[in-house]
């Protein structure tokens, strides 16, 4: 038995099901063509019977040894499931702060985690080319290429803020 | 002809398109050379780059980072071992061991030069195809582009790396994910979960780079970041006498079957490179050399791999059917500038058109002139450990995600395909079909539809017309000859 397969096979007759029970939300056929759903239905359908087939052949081949599969990459995870997760984790708060943050702030702060994290480098080196790199990126898309980056509302706050400072200080 | 061509030229050779298509490869060189970024990865990275521009400038920008892309792949097979995507596998057999021979000067050379006529002869083909193939598509109604998409959908089959099942799954995916957003026809949302995101569909953009880029990093991390060993010792460029001798041959060889080969659906670098070695091998005085060092090997391999690329442009811009995922990429880029491949793109758009064709030959010269002298550069940017690099490829995908419609929500959607394509490796599921499933699964449903419409909803409509008929035959003789064939090999 083939594990993986089977488990690929079984959760994708499962979600299968759920787009063709969906799918059924919109008419299949009209008076004079296919309807909205039709696509996605059969499509649907086709994928069961597929999957369907993917768990059989996973269950009635016998499972390859490892070192029999030169260049493939494994089911197992050699660098563990804590990096990935911890990835996606740091993207997600990325982009729960981007537009509140910003683009700058929050993209320094992302690359210098990553970088400390992973980068073998001290915290004060992983800073500056979080600050290199994050600052030439939106020099570059910002700026150059005009690409509406968000501005986020804590830089033009702190901005005000200063400039308040500044202008108690000189008055 | 020779004015649409010159027109071509004058498009591509004004200062600013040549600045562009020399920036192009060079950034894309850069970014190919990249260890475990293929071309595929590399020019879903740099798409953003393009947005700020005018059509035909970033087409022009494209077509140099394309040609840069694939030059970058082959010197990471030939100095690392490492091929960023199939085609440039089988360069890697050969071309390494030349390499570890002390001969990696002649490899990336040969490859280069090769590349070069390959490229230069696929743009001739292609100049004289596409044009013609072109006019004809336009006699196209509904029914013929159902029967031809339903032809390309069959190369979902050809695309299988590893199980014609798990191309099958993932073709059908993406098919399905093409039906989220407003409906076609009828103009109503379908499988929109109530985010107004998705009213226009699935960004392509984000799904791009989270399958190609983000998902390449997290295989990496799962890999643990692997250290690669450089070949970093690499002398005489220039192919000698004798490497020249036995190359023309192979190279001639490898531009013809090339472009053929590109042009059928399915094909595709991959392929072409694949049976050119298979055929040099065949035609080889000593074949026992092959997988020892052998300059043929590369040679022919990296000729078809280009000329395969021209080919491939020919049902794509003159069809609007990207026949494999590169040129799946590069659909969806020409999409974003607003301009849709197929055959009215000749006549709506002969800058971008006659502008691409001819970029891809200036940006094959450029690659000769500037590539080969900045090799150490290239050496030197392959020494760059993974760790460095993957924060900066994860803002990339960020920023270009981030771009195209300025929503954080596509954002999230480059997240969920990154974590998508990581499980699909994982589980041995190749990514290309569902990009291929995704593109074509608009054009089938909209062209059915329409076709039954036309017919008062008769299917009989697909087998009434020839052309339909005979792209229907076709796609079954297609399938019937695959299963077949797949059931002989296992039977073998």
């Amino acid at each position: 038995m083939r594990r993986p397969e089977v488990a690929a096979g079984v959760v994708l007759m499962l979600l299968s099901a759920l787009i063709a029970y969906s799918a059924l939300d919109f008419p299949l056929y009209s008076k004079r063509s296919v309807g909205p759903g039709f696509v996605s239905f059969w499509s649907a359908l086709l994928l069961f019977a597929v999957s369907a087939s993917l768990t059989v052949t996973g269950l009635t081949r016998s499972a390859q040894p490892k070192d029999e599969r030169p260049g493939r990459a494994g089911t197992e995870l050699h660098g563990g499931l804590r990096p990935i997760l911890a990835v996606l984790l740091l993207l997600t708060l990325y982009v729960y702060c981007l537009e509140w943050a910003g683009f700058l702030v929050c993209t320094i702060v992302l690359l210098w985690v990553l970088y400390g994290l992973w980068g073998n480098m001290r915290w004060q080196a992983s800073l500056l080319v979080a600050f290199l790199l994050g600052g030439g990126s939106y020099a570059i898309f910002g700026a150059l290429l005009g690409v509406p980056l968000p501005q986020g509302a804590l830089v033009p706050a702190m901005g005000r803020l200063l400039s308040g400072l500044g202008s108690g200080v000189f008055q | 002809m020779l004015d649409q061509i010159v027109f071509g030229f004058s498009v591509s050779l004004a200062p600013y398109n040549l600045l562009l298509c020399a920036a192009g490869v060079v950034i894309g060189t850069l970014v190919g050379v990249l260890p475990g970024i293929g071309p595929g990865a590399a020019i879903a990275l740099l798409l953003p780059v393009t947005f700020g521009l005018n059509p035909t400038a970033a087409v022009i920008l494209l077509a140099g980072i394309f040609c840069g892309c694939q030059y970058g792949g082959s010197t990471t097979s030939i100095l690392l071992n490492i091929p960023g995507e199939a085609a440039s596998a089988v360069t890697a057999i050969d071309g390494h061991k030349m390499a570890k021979a002390g001969r990696a000067g002649p490899a990336l050379g040969i490859a280069a030069f090769g590349s070069f006529i390959g490229g230069t002869l696929s743009v001739a083909g292609l100049m004289l195809v596409a044009d013609p193939l072109a006019s004809l598509a336009l006699k196209f109604g509904p029914p013929e582009y159902f029967a031809f998409v339903c032809l390309g959908m069959t190369l979902i089959v050809f695309l299988a790396q590893n199980s014609i099942q798990k191309a099958l799954v993932a073709g059908l995916i993406g098919i399905i994910l093409s039906q989220i957003g407003t409906d076609p026809i009828a103009s109503g949302r379908r499988f929109t979960f109530g985010f107004p995101e998705l009213t226009e569909g699935i960004a392509i953009v984000p799904l791009m780079l989270g399958l190609f880029g983000l998902a390449e990093v997290l295989i990496s991390l799962d890999k643990g970041l692997a250290k690669f060993n450089v070949i970093t010792h690499v002398k005489n460029l220039f192919p000698n006498l004798q490497d020249w001798k036995d190359s023309a041959t192979p190279i001639a060889r490898g531009s013809l079957l090339g472009f053929v080969v590109g042009i059928l659906p399915g094909g595709g670098p991959s392929l072409a490179s694949f049976i050119s070695y298979g055929v040099e091998k065949k035609f080889a005085k000593e074949p026992g050399r092959f997988g020892h060092g052998a300059i043929q090997g590369v040679a022919g391999p990296e000729s078809a791999n280009n000329a395969a690329t021209g080919g491939s442009f020919v049902p794509l811009l003159s069809l609007g059917i990207p026949t494999n995922v590169i040129m799946a990429l590069l659909f969806s880029a020409l999409m974003v500038h607003g301009v849709t491949p197929g055959p009215l793109l000749i006549k709506q758009h002969p800058d971008v058109f006659w502008g691409l064709i001819t970029s891809m030959y200036v940006a094959n010269v450029l690659l000769l002139v500037l590539n080969l002298p900045l090799i150490a550069i290239w050496v030197q940017i392959l020494k760059i450990p993974y760790r460095i690099l993957f924060p900066a490829i994860v803002l990339f995908c960020v920023v270009g995600s981030y771009n195209e419609r300025g929503l954080a929500f596509d954002v999230v959607l480059m997240m969920i395909f990154g974590a998508i394509g990581f499980a699909m490796r994982k589980f041995d599921f190749d990514v290309a079909p569902l990009v291929i499933g995704f593109i074509l699964g608009d054009l089938l449903e909209e062209n059915l539809r329409n076709s039954l419409l036309l017919s008062d909803g008769s299917f009989l409509i697909f087998v009434q017309r020839p052309i339909s008929l005979f792209f229907l035959v076709l796609t079954l003789t297609v399938l019937a000859w695959n299963a077949w064939h797949s059931k002989a090999s296992r039977s073998r």
